[in-house]
């Protein structure tokens, strides 16, 4: 090899490099302070994300016209948020927003981006994940069960997967945002299901990720909707977990937060996504185990009967109810039971400072990284995954973490979310109770 | 909101089309209603795709990342068929130039592939780019992408042209190939020759064809 020859830094390595120096200033200035000056860059904002975020909930009037597709998202990356620092809209707030949604509502079923826009999973998702975020008997009752589930079969394909919206595209975000809603609807059943898994088997990629769609490249978002959607339908023994561990492992970085894929930049919101990936795995402790033990004995990490009977984290309470709708209406409930039998396979500490010192804005609101503007996704996402991060030590899912579990004051402690949905832990349960009985 | 009578209303819709500042503004402010309510003109006027498609490139030049355009530019290109395929490769070669690593590009060139063909000089595409940039995980995704289709493509027809010639394949071949099945498929294929014509004519639709003789000539004692 000609030494002299010295090779100039590709994009990656450039792009790369920027944020890392970006980064690691953040930390060198945190270390460099005085004690107080410290304290205030270790502390969560609450009052400045609170004024953030409801002055965004305030507005979603006609100045929003450029997300005006977006409206249920909006609703829901912020009441979540707010829900998440603990915090609670009031009730004229909550009303409007009833109202509001109820109106994005298609006559045929879904929610739309807006009243009288087509109905779309995605909005369908954000629409009713907020719903239960505000929570009461006006907001659940107002969701029209039988009719999201006719919408939910027409946007069926017969190749098993989900199409976003009539004649829309199909990919593992569809059926994640279609089978997380008929779960906490508990309006499941074989017809949904069917298909579904075979397609985000063929969505899991070599890297062990898994992609938007059957060859394209691994990737957070995707490998949290796969893995979330195989868990719900009871299928996530299909999956070979001890790969896709091998590729989230290593995705996070230097930096402490999260890249999408590989070689690609740090950016907040996958705190959630990797991040809940994470959180989804430490349940699936005897599956993981199982194929572990096949791989040391030399076979094939999937093929085996016994996993079939394991599956899907209802191991020892069995999944034996066999009748309609009734068999996977209870697998989101379930799911909380099981004890995170393992410790958290990333860097918590690691994170929760990336969050908190990298993503966090002082005047409130989170970004993707240091350079970037705030906004509601980012703020949505960022906060998401620090809850999983603070808890990821816990062994039962709402249980109060240990000090030392949480990055800078204990204050700093948000709400235990389900994993699964996105949803803050009580108030999934305060619908998962609602709809159950109705 | 969408009229029910297309025909009654065909002509004032050719200037819907155009390229107004007002249009753009709709696509971005509501754009699931607005791109299909295109489609359905698109489809009422009988209008020349190719124009569509240059329209595309132009919308997409600003918003290279929104899914409603790439989705667009799936569905004309899928009516346009193989007619389409150099322009689509050219436009995802030229948006990958400015992101190497977008997505959308990446996905939609997989698509074009494998419904409308192009293999021929993959490879030399990944090949350039990783020359440019080894890091780019998107361009090793693309190589695997096409060796793995390549392969299972030749690995099948390898499998096929064994059982013609009297092969008796173990149960991992019939595993194997049972894998491969997607549920539209006909799974009434008794035998693991004809699941693999089946699968063959799925998988390689270019020579859709030529699978389906290939099912039709097979010796009748074959597996």
């Amino acid at each position: 090899m000609d030494s002299s020859e010295t090779q100039s830094p590709t994009v990656t390595q450039r792009e790369q490099w920027m944020v890392e120096s970006q980064v690691f200033q953040m930390y060198e200035l945190l270390s460099s302070v005085p004690r107080n000056a410290q304290s205030v860059l270790l502390e969560l904002q609450r009052d400045k994300h609170i004024e953030f975020l409801t002055n965004g909930l305030r507005q979603l009037g006609p100045s929003f016209c450029v997300l005006d597709a977006n409206r249920p998202w909006l609703c829901y990356w912020i009441l979540h948020s707010i829900a998440l620092l603990g915090d609670s809209v009031d009730d004229e707030l909550e009303n409007n927003t009833i109202d509001f949604l109820s109106r994005c509502q298609d006559p045929n079923g879904g929610y739309g981006g807006g009243p009288g826009q087509m109905p779309h999973l995605a909005t369908t998702y954000a629409a009713i994940n907020a719903l239960i975020t505000l929570g009461g008997h006006r907001s659940l009752s107002s969701i029209n069960r039988g009719k999201v589930y006719t919408f939910l079969r027409r946007m069926k394909d017969p190749s098993g997967a989900f199409r976003m919206h009539d004649a829309g595209e199909m990919d593992v975000r569809a059926c994640y945002t279609a089978i997380s809603v008929a779960s906490v609807l508990t309006i499941l059943d074989d017809e949904l299901v069917k298909g579904v898994g075979n397609f985000i088997l063929s969505c899991q990629t070599y890297e062990g990720g898994i992609s938007g769609e059957p060859g394209s490249e691994a990737h957070g978002g995707y490998t949290f909707c796969g893995l979330a959607t195989m868990v719900l339908i009871g299928e996530v023994n299909r999956l070979d977990l001890t790969s896709l561990i091998d590729w989230v492992v290593f995705r996070q970085g230097v930096e402490g937060g999260f890249q999408g894929r590989t070689n690609k930049l740090v950016d907040g919101c996958y705190s959630f996504w990797q991040g809940g990936v994470f959180a989804l795995i430490q349940k699936l402790h005897s599956i993981i185990e199982e194929q572990l033990r096949l791989l040391d004995a030399g076979g094939s990490a999937i093929d085996s009967p016994q996993l079939a009977s394991i599956s899907c984290h209802s191991g020892k309470r069995g999944l034996h109810d066999t009748s309609g709708s009734a068999k996977f209406s209870n697998i989101g409930f379930n799911f909380l039971k099981e004890p995170a039998e393992m410790e958290p396979l990333f860097h918590s500490i690691a994170l929760q400072q990336y969050i908190i010192l990298c993503s966090q804005l002082q005047e409130g609101g989170f970004r993707d990284k240091p350079g970037k503007h705030r906004d509601y996704y980012h703020t949505c996402y960022c906060l998401s995954g620090l809850s999983v991060a603070q808890y990821s030590y816990s062994k039962d899912a709402d249980s109060p973490p240990l000090p030392r579990a949480v990055f800078g004051p204990y204050s700093n402690l948000l709400e235990p979310i389900h994993p699964l949905y996105n949803v803050i832990l009580d108030l999934y349960h305060e619908a998962h109770e609602f709809f159950s009985t109705s | 909101m969408f009229p029910n009578h297309i025909s009654s209303r065909r002509q004032g819709w050719g200037e819907l089309l155009g390229n107004s500042s007002l249009l753009s503004s709709m696509y971005f402010s509501c754009p699931s209603n607005v791109w299909h309510f295109r489609r359905l003109i698109l489809e009422a006027l009988n209008a020349d795709l190719h124009e569509e498609l240059n329209f595309i490139k132009k919308v997409a030049n600003g918003n290279p990342k929104n899914y409603q355009i790439w989705h667009h530019r799936r569905w004309v290109a899928e009516k346009l068929g193989s007619d389409a395929t150099s322009k689509e490769l050219d436009f995802t070669k030229k948006i990958l130039s400015l992101d190497a690593k977008n997505y959308h590009a990446w996905s939609h060139r997989q698509w074009v592939l494998q419904e409308l063909g192009g293999w021929e000089d993959e490879l030399d595409y990944c090949k350039q780019l990783l020359e440019d940039d080894i890091f780019n995980n998107s361009a090793w995704n693309q190589v695997c992408f096409n060796t793995c289709q390549r392969n299972t493509v030749f690995a099948l027809s390898t499998l096929l042209d064994l059982l013609c010639h009297g092969f008796q394949p173990s149960q991992d071949f019939i595993n194997a190939v049972d894998a491969l099945k997607t549920p539209d498929l006909d799974l009434s294929d008794s035998n693991l020759a004809t699941a693999v014509c089946s699968v063959l004519g799925h998988m390689d639709p270019m020579r859709v064809n030529y699978w389906a003789w290939r099912k039709n000539k097979l010796p009748a004692q074959t597996a």
